[in-house]
């Protein structure tokens, strides 16, 4: 057996059963990422095709046009630049404040000695199931003087229970007890355990619940519809579907510009050209996140 | 702990606050006649839907103008088209009015808030004392009277009214490919027979010369209003005034949906459908990709009914309505309605009602609805009259407020100001169709307002016939079972759903809106 | 009398310190605590809509109270059964057929020692959650058209037969929903599960390995026992929504002739709510919902409990 360095390839010898399993293993995944794979691929080749094309269906394999008239209609709209802006804004400020409230929260939850822990989780629970509905959430908003303000977008649903739950089973059941001891015996109170044992051996449920939260800003467009008002503050969905409403709605009062007659004549591409460009940013995060489901970072705190 | 809860929702419906102001009077302040309209400038809010494709409001040059010349400034509430309908039902519900709102009020508003509340006020007094163009529309025309009135008999909002030809609706005729039929040496169909045989010809005889079968015959799109089955039922003697199958004749209200003649049409799009020359994508598709088929290279449609121009490869015309085997008139599309309520509101706090009204009547100079309605507009000197403005570059809408306010267009000002030749094509088609089409007296007045009582028999039977009703139709075009199924049918629209019941019901409210002068 | 009060004083005193002696930890439960109170809870007189005859002008002082009349007229209509029907079909279907799949597919990404495969395939699994789902639908309809979907073509080249008309069939539209729907989230219903296994001490695996282990058995021992508190609380919050099938998704992929299978509570409560603007109405189907959901909810959490797992509650 060869141990190499980390950074050259190691040699494994795999058992037999394990050939087989590595084998299945790659077929089944194989399939599974073509099955996916195949819509992702057509919304590409979509994208750049002709309207015509795609709606009589000649669109399968390969593109019928080199055709960025989708795009072009998209981002000469200089409200969807105001979107983009908007949207990062709301999604990294947001998730911060979202982390800041959830995760101690989780912790907090998770200990069992916290007096009153099972009330306080169903105070918290309750709320997954029943609320007071649009009207009074908005009265409520208003009246605190929120409406049409960038925090009605990131304060109010500042703390996603169910992500809380998820944080206070993590914390509850992947923290070894000894870590606990071995900072009390260091002279940890409840912050110093939280902030320098804890948070720091807990990369993969944080990175999990940013994903989340920002995931969930970054696709968010009900709360900036009911509450805002000032187009210069509107996040990017809001734009995005006003571009695909322009195309699409055929009520006898439209009235048809030459801006819309352009859109309508674009509009599939134009609707397959919006995916790319509300995706591709979050698609890019994946990658910086995944880092933090990497094994073994549990065990380099401990041995620390 | 009772207590505490009573305290506490207290509190948060003290929090809601009740912030109504009482009713304004500006006469003091006003100038009764000519402009402006008063000498100090004011401000009042209008809330204002701002389709997608026009520009702000407040940077459109009639607004502009308009507000020199009246000092009025006019702070403008925007509703986007897709938040449109929650934003509305938060501002009635929040209670978080406007001064004034220049479009779609719907009748439950004017109902709960204006007959049953008090934030959206009666107009009568104002229209009378302060609005003459108006008064005299309203004597002028007694349409324009009877569409504003609620059942009490008063006004709760002005209307839009577009009296222009062009305007009739017949601007989505139904076009058949002209190149296809001289390619095929066929004619233009005029009898249902014919029309089924054409399209047959154009599935199986490949006339677009690709050689592939991909000729779609009629693009057909199920439960549209345009482009669906409604317009065969009129050509089968069983016209609709509308999509829920509602006609009035003679003065009575009359259900298509049970008639024989329904049954005939239901039955030949049957025939039609399992001929496989119906588009199958019928019950999925929207217009925006009919429209991209019609617009495909080679062209493969061969029927469709259109809302606007469409650049076609192949050469298409209007046909008039066929005929059916039944001998029966054929009427074809109804006719649109020329008088929109509600265009204008006015609620209770605004402090300016009377002065507000004066800005309002303004807008009713036949010249400046044009303007308003069709604009911006610009003058091309050779000919002496106006064309539409091309929109400037890197600008995202047109300025003009379009199809929404306190507007009385007529067919003079329109001639006037475009000259005979302008939308000629839809001016055409209005000669085409007049003679076939149904008659806006015979549509049933679908903005009238309802009190609770008949919105709720009529949900409970004539919506769920309707629906019913439509749903079947469906199921037949497809499965072409209508013969073994129709008298389950009619009885079960008629004691299950108690339709009699919603007829009846429908014949008061008609009955009533009939009555007043 | 004496002892009793002693006793309560002591319970009294003890619960001080325990508050006392921790006080650190509610500091950091606070901010999430008064963010709950404030926007959840502050509306939450919203609920009483379901008690009354509700009117927008009127508000919830002036409105008529009619007790359970509106729970009532819900019942009795008799599209009520279908939807809740519907709504219970789509979303056990959903929860069986979807809700292991991701942890499969955690474990087989966790044992693909290939590192750039296995990042491909997490980076594409989880695309198709991003993409609106409005678009997805219209893809649906579209690969499933008889026209020209793709779906019909390769079936007609494989079979020969006449093209089938997928959407117009009531009974398909559950197959269509629940799959497309799993093909939207097994990669990102996954991400949480691989998480977890990054969590799980490597050295289990060699010892594992030493004692003779293979991937299967791997995967079977050390995987799924470890994950069982995260599947565990999962499972107690999917079924805690068993009712909430949304209303955007099946009315995006309704048409006339699917109808029937097609609608759910939710558009209930859209049509009753926002279009017909009965409140009461619908909120009344809102709380049935709510209540039905929690009471599954405490159900599979008691019968996790008893199982051994910790449960939500």
């Amino acid at each position: 057996m060869m141990l190499k360095n980390n950074n050259k390839k190691i040699n494994i010898k795999y058992s037999k059963q394990d050939r087989i399993f590595n084998a299945i293993n790659y077929l089944i995944l194989t399939i599974l990422l073509i099955i996916i794979m195949y819509p992702l691929y057509f919304i590409v080749i979509a994208a750049i095709s002709e309207s015509t094309d795609i709606v009589v269906g000649n669109v399968w394999i390969v593109p019928t046009a080199f055709n960025l008239q989708g795009f072009k209609l998209l981002l000469d709209n200089n409200d969807i630049w105001t979107g983009y802006r908007n949207t990062v804004f709301y999604t990294v400020v947001g998730t911060m404040i979202n982390l800041a409230l959830t995760i101690p929260a989780g912790y907090a939850l998770s200990r069992r000695n916290l007096y009153g822990r099972g009330t306080i989780v169903s105070v918290f629970a309750f709320t997954m199931f029943f609320g007071g509905g649009m009207i009074p959430t908005y009265m409520l908003i208003k009246n605190i003087g929120m409406l049409d303000s960038i925090w009605a977008l990131m304060i109010p649903g500042a703390v996603t229970v169910w992500n809380l739950i998820l944080a206070k089973n993590f914390f509850q059941s992947s923290i070894p007890e000894e870590l606990i001891e071995a900072g009390r015996l260091d002279g940890c109170d409840d912050f110093g355990l939280f902030f320098r044992v804890v948070v720091p051996i807990s990369p993969a449920i944080i990175a999990v619940l940013a994903l989340y939260y920002s995931v969930g800003h970054w696709n968010s467009y009900f709360n900036a519809l009911i509450y805002m008002s000032s187009r210069s503050k509107l996040p990017l969905q809001m734009f995005l579907r006003e571009m695909l409403v322009l195309t699409t709605a055929t009520t006898e009062l439209m009235e048809v510009s030459e801006v819309a007659a352009e859109a309508t004549k674009n509009a599939e591409t134009m609707k397959y050209s919006a995916i790319i460009v509300s995706c591709l940013p979050m698609l890019a995060i994946y990658p910086l996140v995944q880092k933090y489901f990497v094994k073994g970072v549990m065990i380099g705190a401990i041995k620390g | 702990m009772k207590k505490i809860i009573v305290l506490f929702i207290a509190g948060l419906i003290l929090l809601t606050g009740c912030g109504k102001a009482t009713r304004g009077d500006s006469t003091a302040i006003m100038n009764k006649k000519g402009l402006p309209i008063v000498n100090e400038p004011i401000e009042l809010e209008c809330a204002v839907l701002r389709m997608t494709g026009r520009t702000a409001f407040a940077d459109m040059p009639i607004v502009q103008e308009m507000e020199k010349k009246t000092n009025v400034k006019i702070r403008w509430r925007e509703f986007a088209t897709d938040s449109f309908t929650e934003k509305r039902q938060l501002m009635f519900a929040a209670e978080d009015f406007p001064d004034m709102m220049w479009n779609n009020v719907e009748p439950e508003h004017v109902y709960e808030f204006g007959i049953n509340g008090d934030s959206i006020i009666p107009l009568d007094d104002l229209i009378d004392k302060y609005a003459p163009r108006w008064k005299q529309i309203m004597e002028e025309h007694p349409i324009v009277k009877r569409e504003i009135t609620a059942p009490n008999g008063k006004i709760y909002g002005l209307p839009i009214v577009r009296f222009e030809e062009s305007e009739m609706g017949y601007r989505d005729a139904m076009y058949i490919n002209k190149t296809w039929l001289d390619k095929l040496n066929l004619k233009v169909p005029t009898t249902t027979e014919e029309f089924k045989n054409v399209l047959a010809a154009f599935k199986t005889m490949d006339p677009n010369g690709n050689g592939k079968a991909d000729e779609i015959p009629w693009s057909f799109r199920f439960s549209e209003w345009i482009g669906g089955e409604y317009d065969m039922y009129g050509i089968f003697g069983a016209p609709t005034g509308d999509y829920k199958y509602r006609t009035i004749i003679d003065d009575k209200v009359v259900f298509m949906g049970d008639k024989p003649q329904f049954k005939e049409a239901v039955k030949y799009l049957s025939e039609l459908y399992k001929a496989g020359v119906l588009d199958l994508d019928a019950f999925t598709q929207s217009y925006s990709q009919v429209s991209a088929k019609v617009q495909s290279v080679p062209g493969i449609v061969g029927v469709y009914q259109r809302h606007e121009q469409e650049n076609t490869q192949d050469k298409f015309v209007a046909i008039k309505p066929i005929t059916a085997p039944n001998g029966a008139t054929p009427k074809f599309r109804a006719e649109k309605k020329q008088v929109m309520g509600r265009h204008f509101t006015i609620f209770k706090k605004n402090a300016y009602p009377e002065i507000s009204m004066r800005w309002a009547d303004e807008w009713a100079d036949p010249d400046i609805s044009i303007h308003a309605m069709y604009g911006p507009l610009e003058k091309n000197e050779s000919t002496g009259y106006y064309v539409k403005k091309p929109v400037a570059e890197g600008q995202i809408g047109i300025a003009a407020p379009g199809n929404f306010g306190p507007f009385f267009i007529t067919d003079d000002a329109f001639n006037k100001t475009f000259g005979p030749n302008y939308e000629k094509e839809a001016r055409n088609l209005y000669q085409l169709y007049k003679d076939n089409v149904i008659k806006a007296e015979n549509i049933f007045p679908i903005n009238v307002i309802l009190a609770d009582e008949e919105k709720e028999i009529l949900t409970d039977t004539f919506e769920k016939a309707r629906a019913h009703t439509k749903k079947k139709v469906a199921e037949w075009i497809v499965s072409g079972n209508i013969d073994a199924e129709w008298d389950a049918y009619i009885n079960k629209i008629y004691s299950e759903y108690k339709l009699q019941e919603g007829m009846d019901t429908l014949q008061k409210i008609y009955d009533n809106y009939k009555s007043i002068k | 009398m004496q002892i009793q009060t002693k006793q309560k004083l002591v319970e009294q005193t003890k619960i001080k310190n325990l508050i006392s002696e921790n006080w650190q930890l509610y500091v950091l439960l606070l901010p999430a605590l008064v963010v709950i109170l404030i926007f959840s809870y502050g509306p939450m007189y919203g609920v009483l809509m379901a008690f009354q005859k509700y009117q927008t002008s009127k508000g919830i002082i002036g409105s008529e109270w009619v007790g359970f009349e509106n729970f009532v007229k819900v019942f009795k209509s008799e599209s009520f059964f279908k939807y809740f029907f519907n709504t219970l079909t789509l979303s056990i279907y959903s929860i069986i057929a979807g809700f292991p799949l991701p942890i499969i597919l955690a474990m087989l990404l966790n044992q693909m020692d290939n590192k750039h495969f296995r990042k491909s395939v997490q980076m594409f699994t989880y695309a198709p959650h991003f993409i609106s789902q409005i678009v997805v639908c219209g893809m649906i309809i579209m690969f499933l058209s008889p026209q020209n979907g793709v779906v019909n073509v390769i079936m007609q080249k494989i079979t020969g037969g006449e093209p089938i008309f997928y959407m117009s069939s009531p009974s398909m539209f559950k197959h269509i929903y629940v799959w497309s729907g799993i093909w939207q989230e097994v990669g990102w219903s996954s991400i949480v599960y691989i998480a977890a296994l990054s969590a799980i001490d490597p050295s289990l695996y060699e010892s594992a390995t030493i004692d003779g282990a293979n991937k299967f058995h791997k995967c079977l021992y050390i995987d799924i026992p470890s994950l069982a508190p995260t599947i565990t609380i999962l499972l107690i919050l999917r079924c805690g929504h068993i009712l909430s099938v949304g209303f955007e998704k099946a009315f995006a992929l309704t048409n006339l002739l699917n109808i029937d299978s097609a609608t759910v509570i939710s558009t209930f409560v859209y049509n009753t709510g926002l279009v017909n603007r009965n409140y009461g109405f619908s909120t009344a189907v809102g709380l049935f919902n709510s209540v039905i959901n929690a009471i599954l909810l405490l159900m599979v959490n008691k019968t996790a409990k008893t199982l051994g797992q910790e449960g939500l509650v």
